[in-house]
């Protein structure tokens, strides 16, 4: 995981930084619990208990429980493994394709950069929301499906950061040496420029990371996620919120969840940039 | 297609129209005094006839006033012929009435028929219409307004969501005039419960002018107890007291102000700042806690309305007794009605005749989750390990969880296949629609007045809306012979018959029956009260 390395890279500069190593905290925390969950839950998530609905935290139920009588702390905690699995691939997805595209169109450049840069432009103008809903529609509720919608989304983003730091790289004299030695085209961008903007990919792959979480948990909010019953946040988000009155834990558990984990990722995402800025 | 599941009513047309309220015929055995029983025998007894009645009783109210009432934008045009929408038959009912009204009870009220009597074995209806009544434009309710009223409803050109519920019963040609005063009825087959199709349970049998042009907002013509000021569909509909209204001193309020909200969290806030005064379509599981904090009064009612879920006994693994019985013994009824339900309504028993119906049997043993006997069933079936897909759409998604969560407990896996409704509802009904034609498949059906709106098109043998494709030659027998019954015990004989056949063979499971309730500003208004199908009688409301 980008995020993860970049975080455990940073670890000796976190510790001047509080908000930063509280946020390297948060994330690690639900990382963990998104691979150990099953370990960690009171009771299974999916347990329907109806003589127990609705129950407000308390020593029994950390968080209360739903209008099923589910364990709110249990879901919650199952909740993090759809959107730290999603997320993740999703980023990875986004910057490799994004980042293959710029690099490629920064150092072509020519008709190629100028045919490819203005399907991007174009393709960065129409709502992201409404594109996912669209391929979601087509293509069905799945993981794999939520990856390709969120990562493709990502690919114009990147591509342009991406361009923009090659087109630095390509006027360096490394550059020039390069060619002057006749190296080929994928050698020079691979082997010389590629090493060379990897801040900028790192920086890309934490924002991106932040806003796929979010993305996962809006086009979940929206029932595009996982199948009913999932415990997605923002699924869980939506389906409680006409509960806010009679139980706002069934609201807050989640929604706190989401913004904990979209902070601790923005701000780990603020430290890196810090960094490589400062280089 | 069906409408949100907050107004519960399924649209009619290229899908299916299962949207027939909720009525009883709980007066029948009740035996009610007066008007309402003279009305209930008149409408049961397929040789009987009632002498006129009036519609009204109890203590007049104080008069004035303006009810602001709360409910979701009607998804369609309010259109009194083809709306199917609790909003949309909410401001049609305040504006126009039908023959008959029905009550929270399921009693018919007579209105504009003062009297109704059958002959040629329930073949033949007459409905003597209720003297001296106007349109609000004027113009005197006659039998040929009524006739063409009905004469709309049958035309299946108009798109009528009535359609369905008069399909095999009353075909279009069927209805003439003696005089100004007389319509009748002739019907394609003996109908005992024909009154109830003419009633409001058939919620698009308003009377309207003969020249109605379908222009119900912009000409609300009707001889109800308001009229329509004003409609936008945004933002709400404003009505004002109709001083010709025929039922005399009535309404009490000057007014109606109906307010749109979109969300069911926005519609609930208004009622507790005070920014409505009562909910047309108020949600259970929303309302009951308010109401048992003092905050609001909440008015609940029992009800006929279900949602099914059909297993196709023609393909496996439902093609075997045991396998279907395996699911109906895997479902802990209680904790559904009271999840699902709100605790509101009546256990199902795997039978289409709710306990609110006058000839529902009382000896069948109720059935309840049963580990054991799953395991058993399942093992004679040679299916030791059942595992299936459940379609459905959204208003059935914490049904499906439900589901899947307690067959789960009882060793059955359930695949959740979630559909639009749109998707759901769609396709050609004939060979491929998903409610219709998935092995199994969770389907609201709106409450209906009597059994047979269920029982003829749910599971007579190749009956329209058959999604499980049951036949039995034995249960379509007895069906006939409950509509052809003359009285109540032979109707009661012939309900067993059926509800047994379906009990044990279970195409379908019927977990709980739902009710309905209603919230509303108890101190300051009086009158406001739940109906099964959220249908509005504000004639007899008043403030305090």
């Amino acid at each position: 995981m980008t995020a993860l390395t970049a975080a455990a890279s940073a670890r000796l500069r976190l510790r001047g930084q509080p908000a930063a190593a509280l946020a390297a905290l948060v994330l690690l925390l639900w990382v963990g619990a998104a691979l150990f969950w099953p370990h960690l839950v009171p009771q299974d998530p999916a347990l329907q208990v109806p003589a127990e609905r609705f129950r407000s935290p308390s020593a029994a139920h950390w968080l209360g429980t739903d209008q099923f009588g589910r364990d709110v702390f249990a879901r919650m905690l199952a909740g993090s493994r759809p959107v730290l699995t999603v997320a993740p691939l999703a980023t990875a997805l986004g910057v490799a394709a994004g980042a293959a595209i710029g690099l490629t169109t920064g150092t072509l450049r020519g008709w190629v950069d100028d045919i490819v840069m203005r399907v991007l432009d174009a393709a960065v103008v129409f709502p992201a929301v409404i594109a996912a809903v669209l391929f979601v529609a087509l293509l069905g509720h799945s993981t794999v499906v939520l990856v390709l919608v969120i990562g493709a989304a990502f690919v114009p983003i990147v591509a342009r950061s991406v361009r923009a730091a090659t087109l630095v790289e390509r006027e360096r004299p490394y550059v020039e040496a390069a060619l002057l030695r006749g190296e080929p085209r994928a050698s020079l961008m691979l082997r010389e420029i590629l090493p060379n903007i990897r801040g900028t990919l790192l920086v890309e792959a934490t924002s991106r990371l932040g806003d796929a979480i979010f993305a996962a948990a809006t086009l979940s909010f929206l029932g595009l996620g996982q199948g009913p019953g999932s415990p997605e946040w923002g699924a869980s988000v939506s389906e409680n919120r006409v509960w806010l009155q009679l139980a706002p834990w069934t609201v807050l558990a989640p929604a706190l969840a989401i913004g904990s984990l979209v902070i601790a990722v923005a701000l780990l995402a603020d430290v890196l940039r810090q960094r490589w800025d400062g280089r | 297609m069906v409408s949100p599941s907050r107004q519960g009513w399924p649209k009619p047309g290229a899908g299916p129209e299962l949207s027939r309220p909720e009525l009883s015929r709980r007066g029948l055995l009740t035996g009610v005094a007066g008007a309402g029983l003279l009305a209930v025998l008149a409408a049961c007894n397929a040789a009987g006839s009632a002498p006129a009645t009036t519609a009204s009783s109890g203590a007049p109210g104080r008069r004035g006033g303006v009810l602001r009432a709360g409910s979701p934008p009607p998804p369609t045009a309010v259109d009194p012929v083809t709306m199917y929408d609790g909003s949309a038959i909410a401001i049609v009912q305040l504006v126009a009435e039908y023959l008959i009204w029905l009550d929270r009870d399921f009693k018919l009220v007579p209105k504009l028929a003062e009297s109704w009597s059958s002959d040629q074995g329930g073949k033949r209806w007459t409905f003597k219409l209720r003297p001296g009544v106007t349109f609000s434009d004027g113009t005197l309710v006659d039998a040929a307004a009524v006739k063409a009223s009905f004469d709309r409803l049958l035309d299946p050109k108009s798109k009528s969501a009535a359609l369905s519920a008069f399909e095999s019963i009353l075909s279009a040609g069927g209805v003439s005039t003696d005089g100004t005063a007389t319509v009748t009825f002739a019907l394609d087959r003996p109908f005992s419960d024909f009154p109830y199709l003419v009633s409001a349970g058939n919620y698009n049998a308003v009377i309207l002018k003969a020249d109605y042009g379908g222009d119900f907002t912009k000409n609300a013509i009707g001889t109800g107890p308001f009229i329509l000021k004003s409609y936008d569909s945004a933002t709400g509909a404003s009505l004002t007291r109709n001083e010709k209204y025929w039922d005399g001193g009535k309404p009490y309020l000057d007014g109606v102000e109906i307010k749109f909200y979109a969300d069911d969290q926005a519609d609930l806030l208004a009622l507790q700042s005070g920014d409505i005064d009562t909910q047309i379509l108020s949600r259970a599981a929303l309302v009951e806690p308010l109401g048992a904090s003092g905050v609001v009064t909440v008015d609940t009612v029992k009800g006929t309305g279900v949602t099914v879920l059909s297993l196709r006994v023609d393909q496996a693994p439902f093609d075997k007794k045991e396998v279907r019985q395996a699911v109906a013994y895997g479902l802990a009824r209680p904790d559904i009605l009271q999840a699902i339900g709100t605790g509101i309504g009546d256990l199902g028993n795997d039978h289409l005749l709710a306990p609110l119906f006058p000839a529902a049997p009382a000896g069948i043993p109720q059935r309840a989750q049963d580990k054991q006997k799953v395991a058993q069933l399942l093992q004679a079936a040679g299916v030791p390990q059942l595992s299936f897909t459940l379609t459905f759409d959204p208003p059935s998604k914490d049904y499906a969880v439900t589901i899947q969560n307690q067959l789960e407990q009882v060793g059955i896996t359930v695949h959740l296949d979630q559909r639009s409704s749109t998707d759901f509802y769609g396709g050609d009904q004939a060979k491929d629609t998903p409610w219709l034609f998935t092995p199994a498949n969770l389907v609201g059906w709106a409450g209906r007045p009597v059994p047979s709106q269920f029982i003829t098109p749910m599971v007579k043998s190749k009956a329209v809306w058959n999604g499980s494709k049951y036949a039995s030659p034995a249960l379509d027998a007895a069906a006939d012979a409950y509509d052809r019954a003359s009285t109540d015990a032979d109707r009661k004989a012939q309900a067993e018959t059926i509800a047994t056949i379906l009990h044990e063979d279970v195409p379908i499971v019927i977990a709980y029956w739902s009710g309905a309730v209603r919230a509303y500003n108890g101190k300051k208004f009086d009158g406001i009260q739940a109906h099964p199908s959220s249908f509005v009688d504000f004639s007899t409301v008043s403030q305090k």
